[in-house]
């Protein structure tokens, strides 16, 4: 730009990352790290509103959440969980390496980081996936057919696996570790007459159609619908779709954000080459780590409140 | 002790603040009668809760008028007195002075106080009910009013219509509308069955959301008519619903007498079994059919639902009917067969069944015994004869 | 501190031809050189722009408004439906629109990205903003937002009001979802600038510049600030929610899918409440200028007032509720919220006060800028102690969702945050482009919106008190003498803004070249030339009391005044 050579060569020799409006480097570093705890201030109101949302709906329909959490696989959450507090500990030590011009160090964490960050997201795919194939998907998308189709074959696979392997009634699917997957559903006794599911209730008549006239399950308490990792779908509260409406968009944004930190880092990498991070320049890394420790510090919430309780 | 001497000073202390707004709202409301100057400005005052909410307003207004008038003079004073020509220094060079700056904090904040108590103690007197209220459910939908009453009697309300020199806005039939009897506090228990609505009555100082999904309520005791004829008012929805959002109004009478108010409950509870036709035109009144749809052959009048006009026996490929609501999740398959006894029944007790091409407002489902249903359909039938 | 003259000469690459001074709108040309500026008073006045732009937009559709109201029944409205609607859906997308781009487009944006950028840095005594590329980012942002909007304009409008409640706004089918998504990327643009100011605040003061040295515009700023990035998120997300509502159905706001539409209006109004705060600090900052400057006397009682600006930001988050009190809301709640909102009219009440004081004992010149400050003053009264009637829990259930409250947030929205505004143009106008407007012309053009402002809005209070629901095409004919007074008034205010439109113009072509300091300023941009040089400062200014007005003395000779200090 015009303007920053126009003023630069009147003052004294500048470090080549200052900016024309700066008076020293330690003023620009300052200045930029103060404008990133902004940001994040920002980015927690912004998730803030959701899990605003997640409590609000957790005391009118707390049943939602007791019976949905068990669709959650808690095995690949809590993978997920040590995979991203794996990557802040790099990221941390990337930002050391960066701060004594180790660039070897440096590029090691970061790429670490990196990975980690893939992994998550694969995880976070395989997870999505059967979530998908099994028709628990956020609001008119949820499909009440498949959970009972998926409940059923949950039934066929239950004398095959269920004793065998996992005693807890997660049955067996298949994950890129070859670690147990998702937990399905797994059926009970009374579940045999498999009625259909309660369809979203509310205003509209139209809704309550399309699943016939069977809406006032909802009433019936699912006293054996929120245990032992089964999610049977007699007994299934109203408006479960809430449940994973606030799932999705919850982890949806946060997978974005962990989407965006990814290409933080990957940037990184691919300007620290030149070597130009050192103990007098390296507020990049400095702020592209204090994002990428907020989005672990999200997922450390998100975990316990979406999973485990 | 020196705690219990405490409390008792507070005692004491709030004892003087109790007394002392007392004796402030009895000057009030000596000051503050209706018509007072104070109250300028307000509608007529014809409820329980116009009296208090008509004194706040006079209290705040003589508040403000205490503040602005000074301020506004201070204000052109201070721009002509101290106006000097260009260049000529400042005669004051006062930078603060905190005694005043605190006083003129203290006072303001002082006198807010007052206003909330005031305003907290009023409406709190509005939210619960005496339990003798005689209680009318209101079920509010876009965009019309629909009143039942303890008796089973049940009513639309009554949009009226501009007269013809648009000087007033006229009522179309007296029987229509809230009608109330005299004398007693009055409960309305209220509900949506679509957005978001709301309920007011200006002369009543009444007002209150009608939301989807909650049920919520006010109450008032409407002042006695002076003279023989009911007392009419209108009632205005004041929460955006839509398109025709202005025209979600209602008559509202307050009978002058109960055999006056009994009267009305006998004519609008009255079905003639002999009359199919005639009473199918009073249901569609009632019911609140006539906000949306139209029963004149030239199609003039509401046009939110399809005419019925010429509907009876139109077939199947005129009337472009399909399954599921057009903002639903199934927006379906065109249906087969004419608009006969079957598709008005469905239609009328499942709106939302079924959907006409070109008509996107999903109507809400009418409440109607078997009785009822048969008059509108002959109704309608009577309409189809062209 | 070198004479301003010598200052700007010496920085620039064309000393040698002082015939031209070297100033930021000839320091580089081409059409790039404004696009890709980094330079934050270039930014601001391309924000000025935009804005202006957009207030005449939202003013054509709020004199198509007034109009259909002329008499009950249709107006005009009619003429503009489309065979497939009717005229009362015509008016309702006037108003949404109008409502819309007033609040998103143009209040909100006005004063601190427009004014705020161009002044902030310099009365700062600073040379840009801390993130000079955020700040470019921002206004493109904000240019994305504004073309969503337009987007929806030309596709056949939106329906639902600006607040956009739930569960219509989830049920209908005009373009919500574009005006969403606009209004969501402005909350970005706004967030960003509100950033970069309180870095630039916080980092870029010089040696000297303490906090209370700081002049109260910025004060203003500052705490305006704050608002944008504590309170912007929550509309983002809201936003979105809403956007997932409409197409997922994901059962948060609409009771048909088990949501809670009154959720959404927690939600909402914890965002647009403050935002009323960011409309309205940043142009009490301007008026606690221009009172000073105009009176040449220091603010009274500096301290109260900055304090004052922090104080309506913190209780501005605390009172949303008072927006629900008819909402079913429960009486409790009802209370506390009545309660903290009284709260907030105390620092309000102050900064009256102490503008009053400032103008006791001064040497007041009635200049354009101050005769905005002047109805600044009485208009915010009137918005500020209308206020209390809607505060109170009592008297709010008959005015809720009437004129009384449309009467009283124009004259806080429009009275006092954008008459604040043009009080700000008309005093930074000789800086910015370095020539005088045409005194006469702007204070007919001032006599005009004022006395038209007061006719269209105060006539609102009665109608509001008689009753009149807001958002009505139609209504009755008890009320058709109100609005006809109050269409009669807003005409006036277009000819006082037709006027100004063609003075401010003409003044870039043919006004009287201004001094470095026409009003007899002490503040740092004061003491650059006018327009100020590109890099604002050559050398780092010197930090005196910017209201002391002792040592600025007239000089008939330039038509300004100089400093005796700095010559």
């Amino acid at each position: 730009m015009s303007e920053h050579e126009s003023h630069g060569d009147g003052h004294h020799a500048h470090h080549p990352h200052q900016a024309h409006h700066w008076d020293s480097m330690r003023q620009q570093f300052e200045a930029g790290k103060l404008g990133m705890w902004l940001f994040l201030a920002t980015e927690v109101l912004l998730f803030g509103g959701l899990f605003c949302a997640y409590f609000i709906y957790r005391a009118n329909y707390p049943e939602l959440y007791e019976y949905g959490h068990h669709a959650l696989d808690k095995v690949w959450g809590a993978i997920n969980t040590v995979v991203l507090l794996v990557s802040s500990l790099t990221m941390a030590l990337a930002v050391r390496a960066s701060q004594v011009g180790n660039r070897k160090q440096l590029q090691a964490m970061l790429a670490i980081t990196f990975l980690c960050g893939c992994g998550f997201m694969g995880i976070k795919a395989v997870e999505y996936k059967a979530k998908i194939d099994h028709g628990y998907l956020p609001g008119k998308l949820f499909n009440y057919a498949k959970t009972i189709e998926h409940e059923h074959e949950g039934h066929a696979h239950d004398g095959d696996h269920h004793d065998d392997h996992h005693g807890d009634g997660v049955a067996h699917a298949e994950g890129v570790f070859g670690a147990p997957a998702v937990s399905v559903v797994a059926p009970l006794e009374q579940t045999a007459q498999a009625q259909p599911a309660a369809p979203p209730s509310g205003l509209s008549a139209s809704a309550s159609r399309v699943a016939g006239d069977h809406a006032e399950h909802g009433h019936e308490d699912g006293d054996h619908g929120g245990h032992d990792g089964y999610l049977p779908v007699d007994g299934r509260p109203p408006n479960i779709h809430i449940f994973f409406s606030i799932y999705f968009m919850m982890t949806g944004l946060h997978g974005i954000h962990v989407l965006i930190g990814m290409a933080v880092i990957a940037w990184l990498l691919v300007v620290c080459r030149d070597g130009r991070f050192g103990p007098s320049y390296f507020t990049p890394v400095e702020i592209g780590g204090l994002y990428w420790h907020l989005v672990d510090l999200i997922w450390i919430f998100l975990f316990p409140l979406l999973y485990l309780i | 002790m020196a705690g219990s001497s405490i409390t008792t000073a507070l005692g004491d202390l709030g004892g003087l603040g109790s007394a002392g707004l007392a004796w402030l709202e009895t000057r009030m409301v000596g000051l503050l009668a209706e018509g007072s100057i104070w109250t300028t400005g307000m509608p007529a005052a014809k409820s329980n809760h116009a009296g208090p909410i008509d004194s706040d307003y006079a209290f705040i207004t003589i508040i403000c008028t205490i503040f602005f008038v000074p301020i506004t003079i201070a204000l052109v004073y201070f721009a002509f007195r101290y106006k000097k020509a260009p260049g000529e220094k400042a005669e004051s060079d006062v930078s603060h002075n905190t005694p005043l700056e605190v006083t003129w904090t203290v006072i303001p904040m002082l006198i807010v106080v007052v206003m909330f108590y005031i305003g907290f103690r009023h409406a709190n007197m509005m939210y619960a009910a005496p339990a003798d209220a005689y209680t009318v459910h209101v079920t509010a939908s876009q965009w019309s009013w629909s009143f039942l009453h303890p008796s089973g009697a049940q009513m639309g309300g009554d949009i009226g219509k501009l007269s013809p020199d648009r000087k007033a806005r006229e009522t179309t039939d007296p029987d229509l509308g809230l009608h109330l009897p005299p004398g007693v506090p009055i409960r309305l228990v209220m509900n949506s069955t679509d957005v978001l609505h709301s309920f007011y009555i200006p002369e009543f100082r009444v007002k209150q959301d009608v939301v989807p999904g909650k049920t919520s309520s006010l109450w008032f005791t409407p002042d006695l008519p002076e003279g023989d004829e009911p007392d009419m008012y209108w009632l205005l929805c004041t929460e955006y619903c839509g398109k025709d959002h202005s025209n979600m109004l209602s008559a509202v009478y307050v009978h002058p007498t109960m055999e006056s108010f009994l009267q009305w409950q006998t004519r609008a509870t009255a079905l003639d079994p002999d009359n199919p036709v005639e009473s199918g035109a009073k249901l569609y009144v009632r019911k609140g059919c006539a906000t949306c749809h139209s029963v004149a052959p030239d199609g003039s009048g509401p046009n939110t639902g399809p005419t019925w006009s010429g509907l009876w026996g139109l077939s199947a490929d005129e009337h472009q009917v399909h399954e599921g609501s057009p903002t639903g999740p199934k927006r379906g398959v065109a249906m087969t067969g004419e608009a006969g006894e079957e598709y008005l029944r469905e239609s009328i007790r499942n709106p939302t069944a079924l959907w006409r091409e070109g008509y996107i407002q999903p109507m809400a489902a009418v409440k109607v015994d078997d009785t009822e249903l048969f008059f509108l359909i002959e109704y309608i039938k009577s309409l189809g004869k062209q | 501190m070198n004479p301003p003259e010598t200052a700007a000469a010496t920085s620039t690459q064309v000393a040698e031809a002082p015939a031209v001074p070297n100033h930021y709108l000839n320091h580089s040309k081409g059409f790039l050189s404004w696009a890709l500026t980094l330079d934050h008073k270039r930014i601001g006045l391309m924000y000025l722009v935009g804005v202006l732009g957009c207030f005449a937009l939202g003013g054509i559709f709020a004199l198509l408004v007034r109009t259909e109201l002329w008499a009950p029944g249709d107006t005009i409205a009619g003429m503009f439906a489309s065979p497939g609607s009717s005229p009362q859906e015509v008016y309702n997308m006037w108003f949404t629109v109008h409502g819309a781009v007033m609040v998103f487009l143009v209040i909100i944006p006005g004063v601190p990205a427009a004014l705020g950028n161009f002044v902030l840095p310099i009365m700062l005594g600073a040379k840009d903003v801390a993130f000079p590329r955020l700040n470019l980012g921002s206004f493109y942002l904000w240019v994305i937002g504004a073309l969503f909007f337009v987007y929806t304009l030309f596709n056949g409008g939106v329906d639902g009001g600006w607040t956009f409640y739930t569960p219509y706004s989830a049920s209908q089918a005009t373009n919500v979802i574009p005006a969403l998504l606009g209004v969501f990327i402005l909350g970005f643009s706004s967030i960003f600038t509100g950033m970069n100011f309180v870095v630039t605040i916080h980092k870029l003061r010089p040696p000297g510049m303490t906090w209370f040295r700081m002049p109260l515009f910025l004060w203003g700023s500052y705490a305006t600030a704050l608002i944008q990035v504590l309170a912007t998120p929550v509309l983002g997300i809201t936003l979105l929610l809403l956007i997932m509502e409409k197409t997922l159905h994901v059962g948060i706001f609409s009771p048909e899918y088990g949501g809670d539409p009154v959720l959404y209006q927690h939600f909402f109004w914890f965002y647009s409440h403050p935002a009323v705060y960011i409309m309205i600090l940043p142009a009490m900052g301007i008026v606690s200028e221009l009172i000073s400057v105009h009176s040449h006397k220091r603010p009274f009682g500096y301290q109260f007032i900055a304090y004052s600006s922090i104080a309506i930001a913190v209780f501005g988050f605390l009172v949303w509720g008072h927006h629900m009190f008819t909402s079913t809301q429960s009486p409790a709640m009802n209370a506390i919220f009545s309660a903290i909102t009284f709260s907030v009219s105390i620092p309000s009440a102050i900064k009256v006060f102490n503008w009053l004081a400032t103008m006791w004992g001064g040497s007041i010149r009635l200049t354009v800028p101050m005769l905005y400050g002047l109805a600044f003053i009485f208009l915010f009264s009137i918005g500020g102690l209308t206020g209390l009637y809607l505060g109170t829990l009592s008297t709010d259930i008959h005015f809720h969702d009437t004129y009384f409250v449309v009467a009283h947030f124009h004259y806080v929205m429009m009275g006092s945050a954008l008459i604040g505004m043009f009080g700000g143009v008309h005093h930074w106008w000789p800086k910015m482009v370095g020539r005088h407007y045409n005194g006469t012309l702007a204070r007919i053009s001032w006599a005009l919106i004022f006395v038209g402002f007061n006719v269209t809005f105060f006539t609102q209070f009665l109608l509001g008190s008689q009753g009149m629901p807001r958002r009505y095409y139609d209504y009755l004919p008890r009320y058709e003498i109100y609005h006809k007074i109050s269409t009669v008034g807003s005409y006036m205010m277009a000819a006082g803004f037709l006027i100004m439109a063609f003075y401010l113009l003409q003044s870039i072509f043919g006004g009287r070249k201004s001094p470095a300091n026409p009003w007899g300023a002490n503040t740092l941009e004061w003491h650059c030339t006018s327009p100020p040089p590109h890099d604002n400062f050559a050398t780092a200014p010197a930090i005196e009391d910017c209201y002391d007005y002792s040592g600025i003395d007239y000089d008939a000779k330039i038509g300004g005044y100089t400093s005796r200090a700095n010559p």
